[in-house]
């Protein structure tokens, strides 16, 4: 198991290393010059060299890469052009927000996706599992942020049960959230449909119902449980579709968290505040899949070994 | 075996005609046995006939103001009337004449972007899986690095930087997204290279590249062709997305994702201007699901998971 987490480990850090590449690529080889975007398009071309210099743009590419790197490591993310203030700190104002509303939406995803998956399995072919099926395909091609609109007018705006956006309290929190979980829950209910089904077919399922255990039982203790095991690696992966999700939701309902940061930062072409956002989620999402895969070998010792 | 027992062609022909079911009752049947095929199929038409008959179908120049007929004596939207079938918005234009116009931005941007993720996806993962050892290794890193980087976010910056526009947005969401269908290839590749006919080409001296595009591409296109009609519709959603944000489609070129965004302002005493656009992203993301669904059923049928 060791030679397993080593493994992934290694393969985590060469992942690393090649997100920091992309981000510190998208800053300096770009067509807009940092220098310019901060001095502004009024400076004469004297002050915008001493500006270069002084952000070491005139040095080799791969000298400039090694100091980035060695500020990335020491926690320095840069400076934002328009606010002056380092991209760190401005980010970390923003991450509870941001936790918080991610934690609601994974939260509403599991609480209306798991039930509707176990009880589709059980009906499957029927008349239910059809009609949920089908509201599950257009669960899944909504726009969440349309979708965010039309809970907020009748919700909030019609019938103003819930306040219309902003960040605070629970309540503030039930909506956006909401609107995540409808959207993502039909990927939970339709994983884990597929592979109950599937669990329902094995030999261990018949021998139980053999011995006489109630279908109550063999459906907890036996099928859901051994059916999970693809949920949760889909838990790790739909990690970055519910950052996206939180970014357009955040727009949507006016919560100030990382994914308004970004927002603010391009249209400000603040350039050092969208790369630090773009590299800090890339590596969340990075981090989030080992501890993932970890964990799961650890549960689940036939992972270790393929 | 019948074959090699010629029967009497004149006696039999008929008798088999016969026995076929009509033109009509087998499509019936095949509709019935594939709904989700047919219904999605239907939704795309009805959007690609939208899209290049636009100007033709289009009550109204998408762009025109009319700010006579167009927006009440307190300068609100009109709703849906004869005219303006649904409505008018904040100044004064169209709504339907837009959505027309706007399903060709969703279109373009969906299909075209798909193409450039299955170009680079099948390339990569192709090579990744045929040449395994470290070629392997290095390629299934860079995808992971690009996987890593939520689509719309790294979108977002690059257009942030490059300057919105509906070239910007194809090739950037082009670019972005190759990652899963590199490696639901490379799996593919992986199970196909061990197969017999791929080692007998190999025994008989072909070419890497003769066995990679000409024996085994053929073999992946079944779960390439329902990756990528998924694709599409998660690709019409990113552009909604980044236009909503205002950083891809630029107004007055209309996107359903800008119009959503326009729409915020009159919303609360015009709903139309914000729900018919979202109802036509619904629809056609919808109709690639459908389709993308119903198309797997019959070309991959083991293979039950998505994303």
């Amino acid at each position: 198991m060791y030679a397993y987490i080593i493994r992934r480990l290694g393969s985590a850090v060469v992942v690393l290393f090649g997100i920091s590449v992309v981000s510190f690529l998208l800053i300096y080889a770009i067509p807009a010059d940092p220098a310019r975007l901060i001095v502004g398009p009024k400076a004469p071309p004297s002050v915008v060299e001493g500006m270069r210099h002084q952000l070491g743009l005139d040095q080799p590419l791969p000298l400039q890469y090694i100091h980035y790197i060695w500020r990335l490591l020491h926690g320095d993310l840069g400076v934002s052009y328009s606010f002056n203030l380092p991209v760190l700190t401005m980010i970390g104002q923003r991450l509870w927000p941001t936790v918080e509303l991610a934690l609601g939406c994974w939260i509403a995803e599991l609480i209306i996706g798991i039930p509707l998956g176990i009880y589709t399995a059980r009906r499957a072919r029927r008349m239910s599992d059809f009609i949920l099926s089908a509201l599950a395909l257009i669960g899944i091609s909504l726009p969440v942020f349309w979708l965010g609109l039309l809970l907020l007018y009748w919700f909030a705006f019609r019938v103003p049960i819930f306040p219309l956006g902003g960040f605070g309290g629970l309540r503030y929190l039930v909506l956006p959230s909401l609107t995540y979980g409808i959207t993502g829950a039909a990927y939970y209910m339709r994983l884990l449909k597929s592979s109950m089904l599937e669990v329902m077919e094995q030999d261990y399922v018949r021998t139980a119902r053999a011995k006489g255990a109630g279908e109550s039982r063999v459906t907890w203790r036996h099928v859901v449980r051994n059916a999970l095991i693809p949920v949760v690696t889909f838990g790790g992966i739909d990690f970055s579709y519910l950052l996206t999700g939180v970014i357009l939701i955040e727009s949507t309902f006016n919560w100030n968290g990382l994914g308004t940061l970004a927002y603010t930062a391009i249209q400000n072409i603040d350039i050092p505040v969208i790369m630090g956002t773009v590299l800090l989620v890339a590596v969340a999402v990075v981090v989030f899949n080992l501890i993932v895969d970890i964990l799961y070998a650890v549960i689940d010792p036939r992972i270790r070994y393929s | 075996m019948e074959s090699l027992h010629p029967q009497p062609v004149p006696v039999s022909m008929p008798a088999r005609e016969a026995s076929r079911p009509s033109l009509s009752r087998r499509l019936w049947r095949s509709v019935r046995t594939y709904p989700m095929l047919y219904v999605g199929g239907l939704i795309v038409l009805l959007l690609v006939i939208a899209a290049v008959f636009a100007p033709v179908l289009a009550p109204h120049n998408p762009d025109t103001q009319f700010q006579d007929i167009g927006l009440n004596a307190e300068g609100t939207p009109v709703g849906p009337n004869a005219t303006f079938p649904f409505g008018t918005d904040s100044v004064g234009r169209d709504v339907l004449s837009r959505l027309l116009y706007g399903a060709r931005v969703s279109l373009i941007v969906g299909i075209v972007s798909t193409l450039i993720n299955l170009l680079l996806g099948v390339v990569i993962g192709l090579i990744s899986g045929y040449f395994g050892g470290w070629v392997d290794n290095v390629l299934m890193r860079i995808t992971d690095v690009i996987l890593a980087f939520p689509v719309l976010l790294l979108s977002m910056a690059l257009v942030a930087v490059v300057g919105p526009s509906l070239w910007t947005v194809l090739w950037v969401i082009g670019v972005v997204g190759w990652g899963t269908m590199a490696r639901v290839v490379r799996g593919q590749v992986l199970a196909l290279k061990e197969f017999e006919y791929v080692q007998a080409e190999r025994a008989l001296g072909a070419s890497h590249g003769r066995i990679m595009f000409r024996v085994i591409l053929p073999n992946l296109m079944g779960p390439v062709i329902v990756l990528s009609t998924l694709n599409v519709g998660a690709n019409i959603l990113t552009e909604a997305g980044l236009s909503f944000l205002g950083i891809g489609i630029q107004p007055p070129t209309p996107s359903w994702g800008n119009m959503i965004q326009e729409g915020i302002q009159t919303y609360t005493f015009a709903p139309w201007t914000m729900w018919f656009p979202g109802l036509a992203l619904v629809l056609a993301v919808l109709g690639f699901n459908l389709l993308g669904d119903g198309l797997r059923d019959i070309l991959d049928p083991h293979s039950a998971t998505r994303r």
